[in-house]
C-alpha cells in the first residue's frame, strides 16, 4: 500500500463537497422490477444491467446492507475486493482502491445520487459529513479502474456512487432506528416519506451520532487531544414527476460534524468542526433529440473550529458550484450516444501567509459511444475533454515565495475510456478495457497552504502552482461465470495500471529565492516542504470473489485481492516517491457466511491482510517520512438481527472483536451495538 | 413460445402435409437446440415482464383498459396459454395497476374489440402474427409475445422471456408504425431490431 506522507497533512478537516459528475434521474425501481437485476449509469452515462457493463463493478443493496450489521459506510466498503480502508480515529477513514491510501489525495470518485461528494479541492472524501443515512440507500456501486472520460479529474482509480431511494417513486422509507453500544455510543435516525400528490414525493431524514474518542496513541511529537466523534445530519429529498413526461428531483442537506482526523503515516492530528450546506436540482426529460438533463448543485462548507499543531487555530469557509447538461440517444438500433458538458467553480481560503483566496474554474466536454456488433458483443469508447483554470486572490504576505501571478494558469487534459464487452452465452461474460485518467492536483496540493512551522525547525511548507495533472493508463481483463448448480456468482479481474507522476512531497526543497528569515541565524529556514511530481507507479493486481446470496438459508462470500506496487522512473522526475520503497505485494481476504431462518439471520464475516510496510515520520529535528512494518490485520464482525414483523428488527453487532492497529497514531479497538428499528 | 403450424382450413394436401409435419419437426427440434426459440407456456414471470414493459411506454392512448390475450380456440395448447396468462394478470403477486383489465379474445373476434391498451399473444399463434402486426399498427395497440422471434421477424412490438435471463426484444419498425413510442431509458436497455 502507498501511504502518502505528507505535510498536507497539516491541513484541514472534513468537508463535504458539492459539484457533479453524472446527473442520473432513472427511475431504478421500475427498471429493476423488469429486468429483475440492479441496473445502473455509473459505468457509461447510460442506463444499462449491471451484469451488462463493460466495467468491473460491485453493487451493494439494501438487502447486503441490512445483513452486514455495518453502521458506516467505510466498513461496508472495505468487505469488497481491492478496496482499502484506512481508519484514522474513531469517526474518520479514508477509502482507496488500487492500493493507493492517500490522505488529501485520494484518487476515487465518490458521488451521492451523481453528485460529487468527492472534494476537489482538499482531495479528500469526509465520509462521516455524507447527509444520508444507510436505510435510504438503495445501491452502492463501485467501479474499479480510471473513470475519467465519464467523471473528469481524480476518477482514476474507481468511482463510487451511492443511490438513494427516491421517494416519488420507490416504496416509502419511514423508519426510526436507535442505537446504543460501547464507549457510550448513541445514535439516532430517522426518516418520513409523504406522498404530496400523485407523482411528487419528499422524504426528510435526521440523524445524529455520538461516541467517545477511543484509541489515539501518544504521540512523541505532538499531544493528541480527544474529540468525540460527533455527528449531525437533516436532509429533504423531493422528486415529482412533471407534465409532459420530465423528471425533477431536488436535494438540501445540511451536517454538523466535529472530529479528530489523524493523518495516514504520520503523526499528524488536528481536529475540527465541519458545517456542511448542499442544495442540487436535476431534470431530466425525453425529447425528439433523446434524454435531455441537466443538474445544478451548490455545496458550502465551512470549517467554524479547527485547531492544528502547526496552523493553531483556524477556520475556513469555501464553496463548490457546479452545473451540467447532457443528452442521451440512440441514433440506431445499435448504438447508444451520450454528449455532456460539465461547468464547475471552487473557491477556498487561503491560509496563513495569505489571506485571499484560491480558485479553480472548471470547463469539461464529453462523449460516449456504444455500438452493438452482435447481440452480446458491444464496445464501448469514452473522450471527455477537462480545462481548469487555476487562480489566486491575496495579499501576497512577505515570506510567500509566490505571487498571485504563479496561479494564473490552466490546466488540461484528455481522458479515454474504451472497453469490449462479450457475453459468451447465458453464464459467462468477458471484459477488456483500456483507459486513461487524469489525476488533478487539489488546490491543496497547488497552494492552498502556505505554512511558517518553527516548531520544526523553522522551515516553510508551501503547495506548488506548477504542478500538472498527472495521467493514469490502466488495462483490465475481467471474466464473470454464473455457476448455477450452487446459485453463486464467480468473477475475476486482473489489471496493470501505471501512474506516469505521483505527486509527492519531497524531503527538503530550497526555493529561490530563499525565505526572508533563511541565513546564519536560522538555517533551517531555508528549506521548504512542498509538492512535487514525483515518479511514476506501476500497480498490478487481481481480484477475485465468488458469492452466494440468500434471504433465508446458507448464505456465502469469499473475495481476495493482491496488489503489488513498484516504482518506475518518468520524466521530469525530479525525486523517487520514498514511500514506495521497501513496498510489498499484498494479499486480502474478505470471506463471510451466514444463515436466514424465519424471523432471524446470523452472519459472521472476517478479514485479514497481510503485513505490508507503511509511512511513518521518524528523525529530528526535521521529521522525515520512513518505511515503518505494519503489521497484518484480522477483523472479526459478527452479527445478529431478529425482525418478529415487518415493522420491528433488532440488530446485535460487534467489529474489530480482536484490537488492531495498522497506523502509528490509532489503535482499532473493539466495538459492541445494539440496534432497535422501527417501520411506521 | 410457438414454433409448431397451427392448423389452417386452406392447408396442403395430406401427402404434403405430411412431409410437412415432418420437416417442421426437425426444423422445430434443430430451433430448439440451437437457440431459445422454442418454450413452453408463457409464464408468471414472462407476463410480469410485460406488464412492467406496459409501463414505459410513454404516449400510451388515454382511456384504453384493457389487456387482450389473444388465443386461437382451435388449438389446445394456445387456449391453455391463454388462460395461465389471464391467471396469472389475476394474480397477487402482480399488482396490475388499477383500471387495467385483462380479457380472453378470440384471435378472430379481435377486430371486433375496442379500448385495448395492450395484446399480449398466448402460444402457438405463429400463423397469425402477420395479422396481430397489421391490428397493432391499425389501432397502435402494443402487440406483446412470449416469442422472441414475433418481435425479431417484426411481427410483434415487443417480445420478453424470463428464463434463462431476462431478455427485452423491440421491433422499431412495428412500434413507429403503430404510433408507440418508449422511453428512452427503456429503449437504452432493450435489444431493438
Amino acid at each position: 500500500m502507498l501511504r502518502r506522507n505528507s505535510l498536507r497533512t497539516l491541513a484541514l478537516t472534513g468537508c463535504l463537497a458539492g459539484g457533479g459528475a453524472v446527473a442520473q434521474p432513472l427511475d431504478y425501481g421500475q427498471l429493476e422490477g423488469l429486468f429483475g437485476e440492479p441496473v445502473t449509469m455509473s459505468a457509461t452515462g447510460k442506463p444499462e444491467r449491471v451484469s451488462e457493463t463493460p466495467v468491473t463493478m460491485d453493487v451493494i443493496t439494501q438487502d447486503d446492507i441490512r445483513r452486514s450489521g455495518a453502521r458506516d459506510l467505510p466498513t461496508l466498503l472495505r468487505r469488497l475486493p481491492g478496496v482499502d480502508v484506512y481508519q484514522g480515529s474513531p469517526g474518520t477513514a479514508e477509502v482507496s482502491m488500487g492500493g493507493f491510501i492517500q490522505v488529501f489525495g485520494s484518487r476515487v470518485m465518490v458521488l451521492l445520487n451523481g453528485r460529487q461528494i468527492y472534494l476537489g479541492s482538499f482531495g479528500a472524501v469526509f465520509w462521516s459529513s455524507l447527509p444520508m443515512e444507510l436505510h435510504e440507500i438503495r445501491q452502492i456501486e463501485v467501479i474499479r479502474g480510471p473513470q475519467s472520460a465519464l467523471y473528469g479529474f481524480n476518477a482514476v482509480d474507481g468511482v463510487i456512487n451511492i443511490i438513494t431511494f427516491d421517494p416519488a417513486s420507490d416504496a416509502p422509507i419511514t423508519e426510526a432506528t436507535g442505537r446504543v453500544g460501547n464507549d457510550a455510543r448513541r445514535d439516532a435516525a430517522g426518516s418520513i416519506t409523504a406522498q404530496l400528490a400523485p407523482g411528487v414525493g419528499v422524504r426528510v431524514t435526521a440523524a445524529g451520532d455520538h461516541a467517545h474518542d477511543e484509541g489515539g496513541l501518544p504521540m512523541p511529537l505532538s499531544a493528541v487531544p480527544a474529540q468525540d466523534p460527533d455527528r449531525k445530519t437533516l436532509s429533504l429529498s423531493l422528486s415529482a414527476a412533471v407534465p409532459g413526461g420530465g423528471w425533477a428531483e431536488f436535494e438540501a442537506s445540511h451536517s454538523d460534524i466535529s472530529e479528530r482526523s489523524v493523518v495516514a503515516g504520520t503523526t499528524q492530528f488536528f481536529q475540527a468542526r465541519l458545517q456542511t450546506d448542499a442544495l442540487k436540482a436535476d431534470y431530466a426529460v425525453d425529447t425528439a433529440i433523446g434524454r435531455l438533463g441537466a443538474s445544478a448543485s451548490y455545496t458550502l462548507y465551512q470549517v467554524p473550529e479547527a485547531f492544528n499543531e502547526s496552523l493553531g487555530d483556524f477556520r475556513l469557509h469555501d464553496y463548490t458550484a457546479d452545473t451540467q447538461v447532457y443528452d442521451l440517444f440512440k441514433p440506431g438500433p445499435n448504438d447508444s450516444v451520450r454528449l455532456a458538458l460539465e461547468g464547475r467553480y471552487e473557491s477556498m481560503n487561503v491560509v496563513n501567509f495569505s489571506s485571499g483566496t484560491l480558485s479553480g474554474a472548471l470547463a469539461a466536454g464529453s462523449a460516449m459511444w456504444e455500438h452493438q456488433f452482435l447481440p452480446g458483443l458491444s464496445m464501448v469508447n469514452a473522450v471527455r475533454y477537462d480545462r481548469f483554470q487555476l487562480g489566486r486572490s491575496s495579499s501576497n504576505l512577505p515570506g510567500d515565495i509566490y505571487t498571485d501571478k504563479d496561479f494564473d494558469r490552466s490546466l488540461q487534459g484528455t481522458s479515454v475510456n474504451s472497453s469490449l464487452i462479450w457475453q459468451a452465452g447465458q453464464d459467462d461474460t468477458l471484459r477488456g478495457s483500456f483507459a486513461r485518467g487524469l489525476s488533478l492536483p487539489s488546490l491543496l496540493d497547488l497552494g492552498q497552504l502556505a505554512l511558517f512551522m518553527p516548531q520544526y525547525g523553522g522551515n516553510y511548507f508551501y503547495g506548488n502552482p506548477h504542478l500538472n495533472p498527472s495521467a493514469v493508463y490502466e488495462e483490465r481483463i475481467g471474466w464473470d461465470h454464473r455457476l448455477r448448480d450452487i446459485d453463486a456468482l464467480a468473477r475475476i479481474s486482473l489489471y496493470h495500471e501505471q501512474t506516469m507522476q505521483v505527486i509527492a512531497s519531497p524531503p527538503l526543497t530550497f526555493p529561490t529565492p530563499p525565505p526572508p528569515s533563511c541565513g546564519a541565524a536560522n538555517p533551517y529556514a531555508c528549506y521548504a516542504v512542498g509538492y512535487e511530481p514525483g515518479t511514476g507507479i506501476v500497480v498490478n493486481g487481481v481480484q477475485a470473489e465468488i458469492d452466494h446470496k440468500s434471504r433465508d438459508g446458507l448464505s456465502w462470500a469469499v473475495n481476495y485481492s493482491w496488489e503489488s506496487l513498484h516504482p518506475h522512473t518518468a520524466e521530469n522526475a525530479s525525486s523517487t516517491v520514498p514511500l514506495l520503497q521497501g513496498t510489498l505485494p499484498v494479499h486480502k481476504v474478505n470471506a463471510s457466511l451466514g444463515y436466514g431462518w424465519g424471523d432471524f439471520a446470523a452472519d459472521v464475516r472476517l478479514f485479514y491482510s497481510t503485513s505490508t510496510k507503511g509511512v511513518g515520520l521518524a528523525g529530528t529535528p526535521v521529521p522525515q517520512s520512513a518505511i515503518i512494518d505494519t503489521k497484518d490485520v484480522m477483523i472479526v464482525s459478527p452479527h445478529l438481527t431478529w425482525s418478529p414483523d415487518e415493522k420491528l428488527s433488532f440488530d446485535l453487532s460487534a467489529n474489530n472483536l480482536w484490537p488492531y492497529q495498522d497506523n502509528l497514531v490509532q489503535r482499532n479497538t473493539p466495538t459492541y451495538f445494539l440496534s432497535v428499528t422501527a417501520r411506521y | 413460445m410457438t414454433n409448431v403450424i397451427a392448423d389452417g382450413k386452406e392447408g396442403p394436401q395430406p401427402l404434403n402435409r405430411a412431409i410437412l409435419d415432418r420437416v417442421t419437426r426437425i426444423a422445430f427440434v434443430l430451433a430448439c437446440l440451437l437457440g431459445p426459440v422454442c418454450g413452453g407456456a408463457t409464464t408468471l414471470k414472462d407476463v410480469k415482464i410485460g406488464i412492467h414493459v406496459i409501463d414505459f411506454v410513454t404516449n400510451a392512448p388515454a382511456g384504453r383498459a384493457g389487456i387482450g390475450i389473444v388465443y386461437d380456440p382451435r388449438i389446445k395448447e394456445s387456449a391453455e396459454d391463454a388462460q395461465l396468462i389471464l391467471e396469472s394478470l389475476s394474480s397477487p403477486a402482480l399488482h396490475l395497476a388499477p383500471g387495467l383489465k385483462p380479457l380472453l379474445i378470440d384471435v378472430r373476434d379481435l377486430d371486433d374489440t375496442a379500448n385495448l391498451r395492450v395484446v399480449m399473444v398466448a402460444d402457438h399463434m405463429k400463423a397469425f402474427y402477420d395479422s396481430l402486426a397489421e391490428f397493432g399498427r391499425r389501432t397502435r395497440t402494443l402487440v406483446l409475445s412470449s416469442d422472441l422471434d414475433c418481435a425479431r421477424s417484426g411481427k410483434c412490438t415487443v417480445s420478453v422471456a424470463s428464463a434463462p435471463r431476462v431478455e427485452v426484444i423491440v421491433s422499431s419498425q412495428q412500434a413507429q408504425a403503430s404510433g408507440i413510442q418508449f422511453s428512452e431509458a427503456f429503449r437504452m436497455m432493450v435489444t431493438e431490431y
